[in-house]
């Protein structure tokens, strides 16, 4: 299986692994995060699955994780994990994929360096567009 | 109008290049169908019945002389030679190849338009009021706002697969014209006790096979906050909308299953928490905006020159065309015209290559060059000169787009029912041009009056049946193609209303006669000729329908 990281400095890594990489929790698209507040706060590796690619559920816990919780560890995306959603799935908060059976990793990196320029300000601390140019106009 | 910067040419330019990959992907083998599927219809990319079908969006329903030149040259390259504009103020193409369709959006790219989220799970292209900046009685332009919504929208990573699809209008009179309430999200801009500018929210309108009138969640939302708190819903929505029976992954029926009390406290309490870390648009960002829809330079005219008085005077044909396709301007002396697609006999919504590259020339010439598309499937010029209308009228004419029939009974909302789509029971199309026909004479419609008649192939409801004065519904009945009808609906705020059915369906012939006797029980209870067909029917109720329908059967 493979594994695609963005790293500290912006850069796509990717690993053949054996396994999968051990996660200290693991939640489900229903999973209830005030009830693993706790052990958010200790983790470093925590692991969002995605049934079906087509369940949207995971982004928002990722959003939430990320912004209401805190959380800055590692951020695991899990299951029906497919190229074409990775870019969106690092721009909720993920910054790890463990790429469904049979998915390209160099169509994964692609996919993440693909937009240049976003229209929200979400998890991933680019900066909407609105603000460069409001920045551009300053210039 | 609104015009791309270069962030939003490349954005656009960098979806083409993504789909154009897909697509080689999808001919490869490498996707999978299933796995495309989804890919291809947040494009706007659906497999019909006998084709693939390309909507492109027309963003809350504006469309310059120049966009309609390059959607004549795509239907002449790359289809039959025609295209159809829907409800949701979109234009589709009905035959393209797959492998075409890259190439048609680097050209609509060229001409700042797109298909990104005319279809799929996602927030779909929002839909405002087609005489925005036009009408006297605006709180506040709301195609500032729409295009604000555009942007947030467009690709947002937390909402692209969300349960089900999800619509937004909004609008910005005091009366509404986008059918707020029939809309996930329904919107109108207000002015809080302070006079500052905010939105009055609703959720959970629709129509499909559970229709529903959206409920008011906030009555005032700061407009600083409008993303956050539409985050808000969309969030809960996202987390808890159902994903196990796509017929009930709707947010009405989330609204519907949590209780309106308990839906408000969810979206509340999210935002509280979300709402701090979220970083308003800036001011100068919204001024930006909206500097792109200030009013083209207009000249300083009177209302109701001579030249207009004499020419409906002149001729009969012409004043009748004034008394309903022309709307009033909040600027003296100019108009707003509809330009009906709805020729008699013709194809609600359906316009040839010839016809669009015509409408261009005379928005060019009579109207700044711009165009607005409708949720009633015609198209607006926006800025006519009152002094110029009969000429217009006169260009419109010799293309067959003058029928003077806005409002009135063969002003059909049609979807395009067995013809076209896959999930038909029953063809819209041939109904709505047999009903048309009955109606041919101009000077009877005329004296029916306003009468809004919608068509729907299926319970899918994308003809909007629900809300017509009276609606049509295509079923199937034990495979033979039947109709239902619908009376009393209504799609505007104040009013809005859900028809209901008169009894057993007709057949395909049954159902035209249905509709006249419908309108001839109207007719003779009628208070008076200014009295409407909703309004008659609101105070007589469905039983005098009912007997004229079935008593006699
Ligand atoms: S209402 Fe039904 S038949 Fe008509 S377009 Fe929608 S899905 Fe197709």
């Amino acid at each position: 299986m493979t594994l695609v990281e963005i790293t500290q400095d912006g850069k796509v890594l990717t690993t053949e692994l054996s396994a999968a990489p051990e996660a200290d929790l693991e939640l489900g698209p229903d999973a209830d995060l005030d009830a693993v507040a706790e052990s958010l706060a200790s983790a470093k590796q925590v692991a969002v699955r995605f049934p079906a690619f087509s369940d949207g559920r995971g982004y928002s816990i990722a959003r939430r994780l990320r912004n209401q919780y805190g959380y800055r560890g590692r951020l695991l995306a899990v299951g029906d994990v497919l190229v074409d959603q990775v870019h969106l799935m690092a721009r909720v908060g993920f910054d790890a994929f463990l790429l469904k059976e049979g998915q390209k990793p160099e169509k994964a990196a692609q996919s993440l360096a693909r937009y240049q320029s976003v229209y929200q300000a979400s998890a991933d601390g680019q900066r909407p567009v609105w603000e460069l140019r409001r920045r551009n106009k300053a210039a | 109008m609104y015009r791309y910067d270069e962030f939003d040419a490349a954005i656009v330019r960098t979806r083409v290049e993504e789909f154009r990959d897909q697509v080689e992907r999808r001919v490869s083998g490498e996707l999978t169908e299933e796995q495309f599927r989804p890919l291809r219809l947040m494009n706007g990319v659906y497999l019909q019945l006998h084709a693939y079908m390309l909507r492109v969006a027309v963003p809350y329903g504006e469309l310059s002389s120049t966009q309609m030149r390059k959607l004549a040259h795509i239907a002449r390259t790359y289809d039959k030679g025609y295209g159809h504009f829907t409800t949701r103020q979109n234009i589709q193409f009905n035959w393209p190849t797959l492998v075409d369709i890259p190439k048609i959006l680097d050209e609509l790219a060229e001409v700042e338009m797109h298909a990104i989220q005319t279809s799929g799970n996602c927030i779909r292209n929002v839909t405002s009021d087609p005489y925005a900046g036009v009408a006297g009685d605006e709180v506040d332009d709301p195609r500032p706002w729409a295009e604000i919504l555009r942007q947030w929208s467009t690709f947002h990573p937390e909402f692209t697969y969300l349960p089900r699809k999800f619509k937004i209008a909004i609008s910005g009179g005091a009366e509404d014209r986008a059918a707020v309430r029939f809309h996930d999200i329904g919107l109108r801009v207000v002015r809080g006790e302070g006079g500052d500018i905010g939105f009055r929210v609703w959720v959970g309108g629709g129509m499909g096979r559970t229709p529903r009138v959206g409920r008011e969640v906030r009555s005032f939302v700061p407009a600083a906050d409008l993303m956050s708190y539409l985050e808000a819903i969309l969030r809960v929505y996202n987390l808890y909308g159902r994903r196990d029976n796509k017929y009930k992954a709707r947010i009405k029926i989330l609204v519907d299953e949590l209780g309106l009390a308990r839906f408000i406290d969810e979206v509340e309490a999210e935002w509280q928490k979300s709402r701090a870390s979220a970083t308003p648009l800036p001011e100068e960002e919204i001024a930006r905006i909206r500097a792109y829809f200030a009013p083209p330079p207009l000249a300083s005219l009177q209302d109701n020159p001579a030249e207009l008085a004499a020419a409906r005077k002149a001729d009969p044909a012409f004043d009748l065309w004034i008394k309903t396709n022309v709307f009033s301007h909040k600027v003296p002396g100019y108009a707003a015209v509809t330009v009906s697609l709805k020729p008699i006999g013709g194809i609600p919504g359906d316009v040839t290559a010839d016809q669009m590259d015509m409408i261009a020339d005379l928005a060019d010439r009579f109207s700044q060059g711009q165009l607005r598309a409708t949720k009633e499937q015609n198209l607006v010029l926006p800025y006519v000169r009152q002094d110029q209308l009969a000429a217009l009228w006169r260009a419109l004419d010799m293309q067959n787009l003058a029928t003077a029939n806005r409002g009135l009974v063969s002003d059909m909302i049609a979807c395009p029912g067995l013809d076209y789509c896959a999930l038909a029971n029953a063809r819209s199309i041939p109904i709505a041009q047999e009903i048309s026909n009955r109606f041919a004479d101009l000077r009877r419609q005329h004296d029916i009056g306003s009468l809004s008649l919608n068509i729907s192939g299926c319970i899918n409801a994308c003809g909007h049946h629900h809300v017509g004065n009276i609606g049509i519904l295509g079923v199937d009945k034990r495979g033979e193609e039947a109709y239902q009808l619908v009376l009393g609906g209504d799609a505007g705020e104040g009013d809005a209303a859900i028809g209901q059915i008169t009894g057993p369906g007709f057949s395909a012939e049954g159902i035209v006669d249905a509709t006249e006797k419908a309108v001839a029980v109207y007719l003779a209870n009628r208070r008076d000729a200014d009295e409407s067909f909703i309004e008659t029917y609101r105070r007589i109720g469905m039983a005098p329908f009912k007997e004229a329908l079935y008593d006699a059967r």
